[in-house]
């Protein structure tokens, strides 16, 4: 009764704080906005075809050259620009200064295709429609060498525009960038209550009410856990309403399994108050534990993804990354949101709930055997 | 009945004796003076009765019970008004008296009742739904009195209540706390300005460098250092008075003259000014001033420490 | 005690390498590197005696096992729970901390592993918990025995400081009294009787010649003895000599000689009826003086120490006071605490200030008074 007493207090002071609300709610939907819209073309899904623009040479026959062209009128509706290369320019070059997607090159032996790295999405969606393409000349070859009358039919049996779903069986369902930011940005603002753990107790010993609590017939462990279900509670709540906004204001996706997306997130609150309660503990002055919090919670949300994704990374820095628990947290989400991966939910919750019993015990203990709060 | 027994109390901050040796006791009914200057360890005792610190050596027995031993108990019988403002900004009065007395295990009406009950008694029934961040000094002095006493403890500690508000609080406060009194509380006061204690407190300890170095009360403690005060009587002329005369009158130590003041030593508890005043009368002396001067605590502290109560 | 947890952490180290031997594994080198490594680390916990390096080293010792975890062997791991009991201070409270920190690393293990670890931390933990708690009872042991041992040896320095002044005041009083006999006797009583006697010669010249002359030379001689027999009379009954008379002028001589072979400036005060302390309590402020004077000279660098001796009402203020450095938070070292028994002893109080030059001030109840 007296925790929930507590819990009550610590919800009304914190949802009065105007800085909450800044903090834990007006910060993340603006970076959210900002990132999910101003880094958009990191996200390659939603790139417009017509934005290809493909330069060619032709020295191949003109035989097998009218096909190309009837290739490149077919290319065109999907919006893919052909240009055959000028007199005196280097294809090659041309791409390699990204004036160009892709460069090929069409000689009767085939087709060879140069693309530019920064592409690397266009490429590939230019590779499956050249692949298609060759494959239907093979195939039409083949039937000219067996029965010459059916190669109109085989011919003109159009090719499909969507060459994508043919190719990436996962882009039907891959996260936007809004969506991708919509869970970084909340699973790096959960884990910004690690700020709020650290000066959980810290607070009432400023506003002296610690005297009163301590002054009170309750137990230490009933302040204690008051406090930290209190402040696990009113992070949930700035979390959940971030969720909520970003869903049906930004139309971000999270999935059939909200449930589930929730406890990897009270799991994550609950390691970052039981962090920054650890660290305050741990350390003497406050001045410290605010660097040393601060310090942690930037370098998580950097190697976690919060500012930008970290595609496979290898080596050491994956190492790194694996470190951050907003990696473990992202992941599991994304699974759980795009491949109803629904184990996924219990490694990072296992391990959340792992180390924040750790920080809570060093909390405990040197709370136990401090006077006061 | 004895409310506080403390025996022998001794508390060390790595080294540093905050509390030395002390030992009190108060009975009910007392309002009970802890006087000392800044940093005597008044506030040290306070948190070590209260049981927000334990003691390196030495016992507390609130109401006949160990402090540590039976917490629970002694912590419902006691009531802090602790130095610093204890509120939240961030709740409304009403809402701050009720979350402390909760924690008393008050529930429902009764809690709502003695919530009132304790903002009424400090004034605030009509400013409950207020925030303290629009209050007053004065009134978040008396807010925080409230929060101490909405679960009617049977001691209250009061530490520095008065410290920075207008006179009209402080008078209020002053005023509320010989009503608790009246109503039964038992009260421990503790201040560096000695003329609050002098007013309000039966019995005083006087508090240096984590000692006590004095106790009783007001008029035990000002004989510590004297039995006589000095009446200074300016007059218009000296020549009908009598020296000699004036040293028969009952109390009176010693008489001189100083042009035309004459300097009257005289015993305390004797009250002989009227005497004094009618043989200036009979002789038709004409009187410019009067000036009593006894000696207070301050004069007692500075005598005993050589130091002053403020610094 | 120390010697139980390196007996311990030797028989797992044994295991260990019994184990290694048997393992055929290529990583032979590293794996001594490693044992060695540990030994190095574990010596070194045991020979550093600061706290704080022992936590750094304990510390270095704990990621040195995970590491050799990770990369060399894993039974490195069975290492761990021994050093994980050690990172807790001895305190019967974190019994169950202790278990599952111990018990923690667990989960990630591997099953044979696992079954292996567990075993070890189970003893590990209840090796660690005998090994508390006999240190725990040795050392209460040990400190009861220094109390008591301290009590034996304050008791028995108050005993002879006691016995001492009982017969240096048995013999102070003894040779004033001698004193003041000696003086009275031969400033008065010695007079008076050689008047007498030459008074009495005289009439015995004259008793044969002029019987009326010697007659009144008697009288004379009898008037003069009879004074003397009431002089004696008055010595006899104002023997003792107003004991303030020895306070204070002992305090003064005291002070004086002090004062010059220090070459320190020491003003004296004193204000109220001196009577009024008893002579218990000036042996207690003579004590005290010296005590606070000898230290003002040893830590205060002071020109100037003033004393005051001031008798209340009720109280007797005795204040030492020194212009010197002072210090801020004052620490109770055996001189003070010496003073402030001996105060005690007499229901009185010390202040001490360290805040404005150093001042030691002696409150003591006038006896009757209060």
């Amino acid at each position: 009764m007296n925790i929930l007493n507590i819990t009550w207090k610590e919800i009304k002071v914190s949802f009065r704080d105007y800085h909450t609300f800044i903090l834990m709610l007006a910060f993340p939907i603006i970076l959210m906005l900002i990132l999910g819209s101003a880094l958009s073309n990191n996200f390659d899904k939603k790139i417009k075809v017509d934005n290809v623009h493909v330069i060619y040479k032709n020295s191949a026959s003109q035989a097998v050259f009218s096909y190309f062209q009837s290739f490149i009128k077919e290319a065109k509706v999907a919006g893919i620009d052909f240009t055959e290369v000028a007199d005196g320019i280097n294809g090659r070059d041309e791409v390699k200064e990204n004036h160009f997607t892709a460069f090929i090159e069409v000689t009767d032996k085939g087709l060879t295709l140069i693309g530019s790295s920064q592409n690397s999405i266009e490429e590939s969606i230019l590779q499956g429609m050249l692949t298609a393409f060759a494959d239907k000349y093979n195939l039409a070859a083949a039937v000219v060498s067996v029965d010459p009358t059916k190669v109109s039919t085989v011919l003109a049996s159009s090719t499909k525009h969507d060459y994508i779903t043919e190719h990436s069986l996962r882009s039907a369902k891959a996260p936007s960038s809004m969506d991708y930011y919509a869970i970084a940005i909340t699973t790096m603002i959960a884990f910004y209550a690690a700020l709020y753990g650290m000066g959980l107790l810290r607070e009432e010993r400023v506003k002296h009410t610690s005297i009163r609590l301590l002054a009170a017939p309750i137990r230490k462990s009933e302040i204690f856990l008051g406090k930290i279900i209190g402040c696990v509670l009113v992070n949930l709540i700035c979390v959940a309403a971030i969720v909520i906004f970003s869903h049906y204001v930004y139309k971000a996706e999270w999935g059939s399994h909200i449930g589930l997306v929730f406890l990897i997130l009270i799991s994550e609150i609950f390691l970052a108050v039981s962090f920054g309660l650890g660290i305050s503990y741990m350390v003497k002055s406050h001045e410290a534990a605010r660097t040393i919090t601060t310090l942690v919670i930037q370098l998580v949300s950097f190697f976690g993804g919060a500012y930008f994704k970290i595609d496979h990374p290898t080596g050491i820095f994956k190492f790194i990354t694996d470190l951050s628990p907003l990696t473990w947290v992202n992941q599991a989400i994304t699974k759980i949101i795009y491949n109803n991966d629904l184990a996924a939910v219990v490694q990072p919750v296992a391990l959340n709930m792992g180390v924040s019993l750790l920080f809570l015990m060093i909390a405990i203990i040197s709370f136990q055997r401090r006077e006061g709060l | 009945m004895k409310v506080l027994e403390v025996k022998n109390l001794t508390k060390k901050f790595d080294g540093f004796i905050a509390v030395d040796n002390i030992s009190l006791s108060i009975n009910e009914g007392e309002i009970f003076g802890l006087l000392g200057p800044n940093g005597a360890g008044k506030s040290t005792t306070i948190n070590l009765i209260a049981g927000l610190l334990r003691s390196s050596e030495g016992e507390i027995k609130i109401l006949g019970k160990n402090n540590m031993k039976h917490s629970r108990y002694t912590k419902m019988n006691i009531g802090i008004v602790p130095q610093d403002l204890a509120i939240y900004e961030d709740l409304t009065a009403f809402e701050n008296v009720k979350f402390f007395a909760g924690l008393y295990g008050l529930r429902g009406t009764e809690l709502t009742d003695r919530v009132q009950e304790a903002l009424e008694f400090v004034g605030l029934l009509d400013m409950q739904r207020a925030y303290p961040k629009n209050f007053s000094g004065g009134m978040k002095r008396r807010l925080n009195i409230a929060c101490a006493i909405a679960h009617r403890p049977k001691l209250i500690i009061m530490d520095e209540p008065t410290v920075g508000i207008d006179p009209h609080s402080r008078n209020y406060i002053l005023q509320s706390i010989h009503k608790l009194n009246e109503m039964g509380c038992t009260i421990i006061y503790t201040s560096h300005y000695m003329e609050e204690v002098e007013e309000i407190c039966t019995r005083i300890s006087i508090m240096d460098h984590g000692k006590v170095i004095a106790e009783g009360t007001k008029e035990q403690l000002i004989a510590i250092i004297t039995n006589t005060k000095d009446i200074w009587i300016e007059v218009k002329s000296v020549e009908q008075i009598d020296i000699e005369k004036i040293k028969e009158i009952n109390g009176v130590k010693t008489v001189s003259l100083d042009k035309n003041v004459i300097k009257i030593n005289s015993e305390i508890g004797i009250n002989n000014l009227n005497n004094i005043l009618l043989y200036l009368m009979n002789q038709k002396v004409e009187i410019g001033s009067l000036e009593e001067r006894e000696p207070n605590l301050e004069t007692v502290f500075l005598t005993l420490t050589g130091r002053n109560l403020r610094d | 005690m120390e010697f139980w947890m390196i007996f311990s952490k030797l028989i797992l180290l044994g295991y260990l390498v019994l184990r290694f031997i048997h393992v055929t594994d290529r990583n032979i080198p590293w794996i001594i590197f490693s044992l060695l490594l540990y030994l190095c680390i574990n010596i070194l916990y045991y020979i550093v005696k600061q706290d704080r390096m022992k936590r750094g080293i304990l510390f270095l010792s704990l990621v040195q096992i995970l590491a050799s975890y990770y990369m060399v062997q894993s039974l490195f791991i069975l290492l761990l729970p021994l050093n994980l009991c050690e990172i807790f201070p001895f305190q019967n409270k974190n019994r169950f901390m202790i278990l599952i920190l111990v018990f923690l690393p667990l989960l990630p293990l591997p099953n044979d592993l696992a079954f292996q670890y567990g075993l070890v931390a189970a003893l590990s933990f209840i090796i660690y918990m005998m090994f508390m708690q006999f240190t725990a009872r040795l050392q209460m042991q040990e400190a009861q025995l220094d109390v008591m041992r301290k009590n034996l040896q304050k008791v028995t320095r108050i005993l002879n400081e006691n016995n001492e002044f009982i017969r240096q005041s048995e013999y102070t009083f003894k040779l004033e009294e001698r004193n003041r006999l000696a003086q009275v006797f031969h400033d008065k009583i010695g007079h008076t009787m050689t008047g007498a006697l030459i008074q009495m010669e005289a009439a015995k010249r004259l008793i044969g010649s002029d019987q009326k002359k010697a007659l009144e030379l008697l009288q004379n001689a009898i008037n003069i003895s009879n004074m003397g027999i009431e002089q004696i009379r008055i010595t006899l009954k104002n023997l003792k000599p107003p004991i303030e008379q020895i306070g204070i002028n002992r305090m003064k001589l005291f002070i004086e000689e002090f004062s010059a072979k220090h070459s320190l400036s020491m003003p004296f005060i004193y204000k109220g009826d001196m009577e009024r302390i008893t002579p218990i309590q000036w042996k207690i402020i003579y004590e005290n003086l010296t005590e606070a004077l000898t230290n003002a000279l040893k830590y205060s660098e002071a020109t100037m120490i003033s004393i005051k001796i001031h008798v209340l009402n009720t109280m007797i203020k005795v204040e030492v006071k020194d212009n010197g450095v002072g210090v801020q938070k004052v620490k109770k070292g055996i001189g003070l605490i010496g003073m402030e028994e001996r105060t005690a002893s007499i229901n009185g109080k010390i202040i001490v200030d360290g805040t404005n030059g150093f001042s030691v001030t002696m409150l003591i109840p006038i006896q009757g008074t209060m």
